[in-house]
């Protein structure tokens, strides 16, 4: 075996510390080391046609780097390995940048533990084997997980892209958050113009099978070919004959449902159409406050409806829908404010929350879109908002910045007064975010046009007086106390993750952050990507977003999902689990391991059971590896022999004295 | 000393053991795993009746000192039947659980147990200090009888002699253990590298134990992978019984076998125990007490709720 390897200064980020001339010098005497050499930038394109170029020069059979870490540039020698001629996998990399230079000073000792690296490098390589990739066909279908703007947005991109899409929304309709608000920042228009025809879109899609009012239940299978339970929750109407009229909604006696789409201002009746332009527009009975469910003495609905769609009996179902992708677009939900004691929500009821007061605000709203006191039904002439409330507040668990509320509430401050001719308005704040185009104009607008009062500081208190409240709070630019009467106080509640979304992640197989946000591949570099192959995310279930945002990742993600499905075939990783059936004997221990479902019991021609390696399911865990007793399961590229050679490499060098 | 109303049930229970025997192989059992008459009186030796007339020798007492379940994988898809002391039989519901049995194929004879011989502690050639009616003294027993929490087989088909109580030594079953380990930790590696330094890598062990199944694909005769090499060194000795350990984790019933079985009286049967009783403290599993349980090592949880740093990964 002839063995290259090259040692990288990556500028000054390894050579400052470490003498890459000497850790290649080192490399030469190495067991199967037929040339050596330092660059300094291996990955650059001269760096790479070196190495080439010394493939062919010197005949080599594998390939050593020793440079970054693999995550940023294995790829891409593996890529440099291939133009040489030689099999991606004949190529191993030594980390020391990460692991040496950018951790120790000592030039001499980082010098040593780099040459040690690079042995063990070598030793590895000596044992690696070309691999190659198969083939596997994909599942051409995506599924949308959520139907706000994000999911809606993307389930378009890829039914227009010529995929077959399946939408799963949790709610009775699709349009999530969006279809709340009245308008949109910055332009102001209206928000159910903007998403309505969208909406419309996707429930006249050929490409696209909306399950509304479900959720996902369980996912199992990969990338190209997931098979995904959707669980279709009973909602007591035979969506197949509801027309939407409405009929049941208006003569149903139980008036004290909940309303989550109005945000509670208002309560709803039992059976529900949550919005005019629902898609679909179906009615849905809440069976904790029906009466004929909870009694069994009632049945309006099932008499009044004209087309006979009312189903006491109906129980959930569970549709199998598989796909070759998942787009998960869940959103967010707004935090709740009783957290915050001192500011009153929830008691006092002329204190609301933002997107109460976007509903006030809606024409379709409880109000008619009159902005109406809740307490008395009395026009307010003084409205404060409250921004930051539920962001940037580390001792709630919140610190991050919502990203959304500053914005929204210039809008909303400047709707009030649009709605109220002379009401005052007042914006408590601690530091304005408009990064966006046109943002910054509109809240100039809000302050200069429109006379919404700014106030830089906290607000400590909220008190009633009288019918109405007193806002007592900081001006920190005037270092005083200011206290403002308020006939509405509107807080501006910030985003936090959306219920469920740590079961989903389970489900999915996903990586969430602290704050109950799903993670991205890579901050930067991987954005709508999960670190679990076929999964991408869009919207506010990876971070708050505005709408620009979430309609934007939403395309981004149905790009990728379309890149991937661009060829019939999906390449599988070859650094999978081999059982070696010659070792195997048939324990199925490794079956039992496995969280893939990767192994499945084969009998072979002998009669003997043997566990085999379904590779297109195999995710490279290793997990059956470390079961199997015999070690007849070896995880390609990670076996056993390769790893104890990498082990003794490193032991049996006397380590250098400390100190 | 047996009186003789003991020889007389003595008489009573062999005529049952030897009945029930006979049954088996009537109802389908080519075989039947049991005791019969040792090379010297307090030893009895294994015996595999194939006929009624083979039955006639079977017995049961302190001098069988065998686990039989060991033989039953090589047995594997044959009927057979087989004697059960309360410890055997967890090595046969651990199997079950592994499903590397089948239950159809097995007619369970279960014998509690007293206890059985320590032959370290006899004198070559002495007289049976016991029988089946008649229990050994403790002094005589292997030290592992004196803390069973299993006498009575946990799973039989027939039952044979009178139920047997749980031992409860003082101190708890781990007591010994405690005190090993309460010794530092180099003091106890010197006591490993002292009673490994007499190890030949006979591997009687490992073909004494019920739960090795991997025979001719066992990680000690292999290159590939070659995770122990032919050196005689004390580090690959340890290395092959912390293997052993690491692979019978969560499934070794403490059968004390592979104690037994050692030529030169290792107390391999420790570092078992460490881990089982890990086992139990970590997952409440006691292995080989249901076939129907789940080991905790030949499953997958994300998320292992007594396992406290697992989560740690998600607050990234």
């Amino acid at each position: 075996m002839r063995l290259g390897v090259f040692v990288c200064h990556c500028g000054s980020n390894i050579a400052a510390t470490v003498d890459c001339a000497a850790v290649a010098l080192a490399a030469r005497a190495m067991p199967d080391v037929a040339f050596a050499a330092d660059s300094v930038y291996t990955c650059s394109e001269p760096g790479q046609e070196a190495i080439v170029a010394a493939v062919a020069e010197h005949g080599l059979d594998g390939v050593v780097v020793a440079s970054c870490s693999p995550r940023m540039h294995e790829r891409t020698f593996r890529r440099t390995v291939a133009r040489a001629g030689l099999n991606p996998y004949m190529f191993e990399m030594a980390n020391i940048r990460e692991h040496v230079s950018w951790v120790g000073r000592d030039k001499e000792r980082n010098t040593a533990k780099a040459t040690d690296l690079v042995r063990m490098a070598v030793e590895k390589l000596r044992r690696n084997r070309p691999l190659t990739p198969r083939e596997f066909p994909v599942t051409r279908r995506v599924l949308v997980v959520g139907g706000g703007v994000a999911g809606i947005q993307a389930a378009l991109d890829c039914a227009d892209g010529g995929l077959e899409v399946v939408l799963v929304e949790r709610a009775s309709s699709i349009g999530g958050k969006m279809a709340q608000l009245d308008k949109t920042f910055p332009t102001v228009d209206c928000s159910s113009c903007v998403l309505g025809p969208r909406m419309v879109d996707v429930a006249q899609h050929p490409g696209i099978t909306l399950h509304a009012y479900s959720e996902v239940a369980s996912v199992s299978g990969w990338v190209g070919n997931f098979e995904v339970a959707v669980r279709r929750k009973a909602t007591y109407v035979d969506w197949s004959k509801c027309t939407g009229c409405g009929e049941c909604v208006k003569k149903c006696p139980a008036r004290d449902a909940p309303d989550p789409f109005n945000a509670g201002l208002a309560p709803a009746r039992a059976i529900n159409i949550p919005f005019p332009q629902a898609i679909p527009k179906k009615a849905v009975i809440n069976p904790a406050h029906c009466k004929q469910l909870t009694t069994g003495k009632c049945g309006v609905c099932a008499k009044v409806c004209p087309s006979g769609a009312i189903d006491y009996a109906m129980t959930e179902t569970t549709v199998t829908e598989k796909v070759g992708a998942i787009i998960v677009a869940t959103g967010y939900e707004l935090f709740d404010p009783k957290v915050y004691g001192q500011y009153g929500g929830g008691r006092y009821p002329d204190v609301i929350t933002s997107m109460q007061y976007e509903r006030m605000l809606s024409a379709s709203g409880p109000t008619g879109g009159h902005v109406l006191r809740p307490s008395d039904g009395r026009e307010p002439r003084s409205v404060v908002f409250i921004q930051c409330v539920g962001s940037r507040d580390r001792h709630i668990g919140r610190p991050y910045c919502s990203g959304f509320c500053c914005m929204y509430t210039a809008k909303q401050a400047i709707l009030t007064r649009d709605h109220v001719p002379g009401a005052q308005t007042y914006v408590f704040y601690m530091d304005i975010r408009s990064p966006g185009k046109g943002y910054d104009e509109f809240i100039r607008r809000a302050m200069e046009e429109y006379g919404v009062r700014y106030v830089r500081g906290r607000v400590s208190r909220i008190f009633p007086k009288g019918d109405r409240l007193v806002v007592r709070g900081a001006d920190t630019l005037m270092a005083a106390q200011v206290q403002v009467e308020a006939d509405l106080v509107v807080l501006a509640v910030g985003a936090e993750h959306a219920p469920g979304a740590h079961e989903l992640a389970a489900t999915l197989r996903v990586s969430i952050d602290e704050h109950g946000f799903f993670m991205e591949g890579h901050p930067k570099l991987r954005p709508v990507e999960t670190n679990t192959a076929g999964v991408y995310l869009a919207g506010a279930c990876q971070g708050p977003k505005d709408i620009p945002a979430s309609v934007s990742q939403a395309s981004a993600a149905a790009a990728k999902v379309l890149g991937l499905f661009a060829r019939g075939t999906l390449a599988s990783d070859p650094q999978v689990a081999l059982v070696d059936p010659r070792r195997c004997v048939g324990c199925l221990k490794c079956l039992k391991t496995c969280p893939f479902g990767a192994i499945r019991e084969e009998q072979g021609r002998d009669g003997a059971v043997r566990a085999q390696v379904v590779e297109t399911v195999c995710q490279g865990c290793g997990v059956c590896c470390v079961t199997c007793p015999q070690g007849a399961v070896q995880l390609q590229h990670f076996t056993d022999d390769q790893i104890l050679a990498e082990v003794e490499a490193l032991c049996r060098i006397p380590l250098p004295t400390c100190g | 000393m047996s009186t003789a109303q003991d020889a007389a049930s003595l008489e009573t229970l062999r005529a049952e053991l030897r009945r029930a025997a006979c049954d088996a192989l009537q109802a389908g059992a080519e075989l039947v795993l049991g005791w019969g008459p040792g090379p010297d009186p307090a030893t009895l030796a294994p015996l595999f009746a194939a006929s009624p007339g083979e039955c006639a020798a079977l017995d049961f007492g302190p001098g069988a000192v065998q686990n039989l379940a060991g033989h039953l994988r090589a047995l594997a898809g044959r009927k057979v039947a087989v004697c059960v002391k309360g410890c055997d039989s967890r090595s046969v519901a651990q199997l079950l659980a592994e499903g590397l049995l089948r239950r159809e194929e097995l007619v369970l004879i279960g014998l509690p147990c007293a206890g059985v011989l320590d032959r370290t502690r006899l004198a070559p050639g002495a007289p049976a200090p016991g029988d089946w009616a008649c229990a050994a003294p403790d002094e005589l027993l292997d030290p592992r009888c004196l803390r069973c929490r299993f006498p009575n087989p946990v799973l039989a088909d027939v039952t044979i002699g009178p139920g047997r109580a749980p031992r409860e030594p003082e101190g708890g079953p781990h007591a010994d253990l405690d005190a090993f380990l309460a010794r530092p930790v180099e003091e106890r590696f010197r006591h490993w590298e002292r009673e490994l330094g007499r190890c030949l890598r006979c591997y009687a062990c490992r073909n004494a134990c019920p739960l090795c199944v991997c025979r001719d694909h066992c990680l000690a005769e292999t290159r590939r992978p070659g995770w122990l090499s032919q050196s005689s060194s004390v580090r690959e000795k340890l290395l092959f019984q912390v293997i052993h350990a690491v692979h019978t984790a969560g499934r070794c019933t403490e059968c004390g076998q592979c104690q037994r079985a050692c030529p030169v009286d290792i107390p391999v049967l420790t570092l078992k125990r460490v881990l089982a009783r890990e086992a139990e403290a970590l997952f409440g599993h006691v292995a080989g007490t249901d076939p129907a349980q789940v080991p905790p090592l030949l499953t997958f949880r994300a998320e292992e709720p007594t396992i406290p740093d697992h989560g740690a990964e998600e607050g990234r």
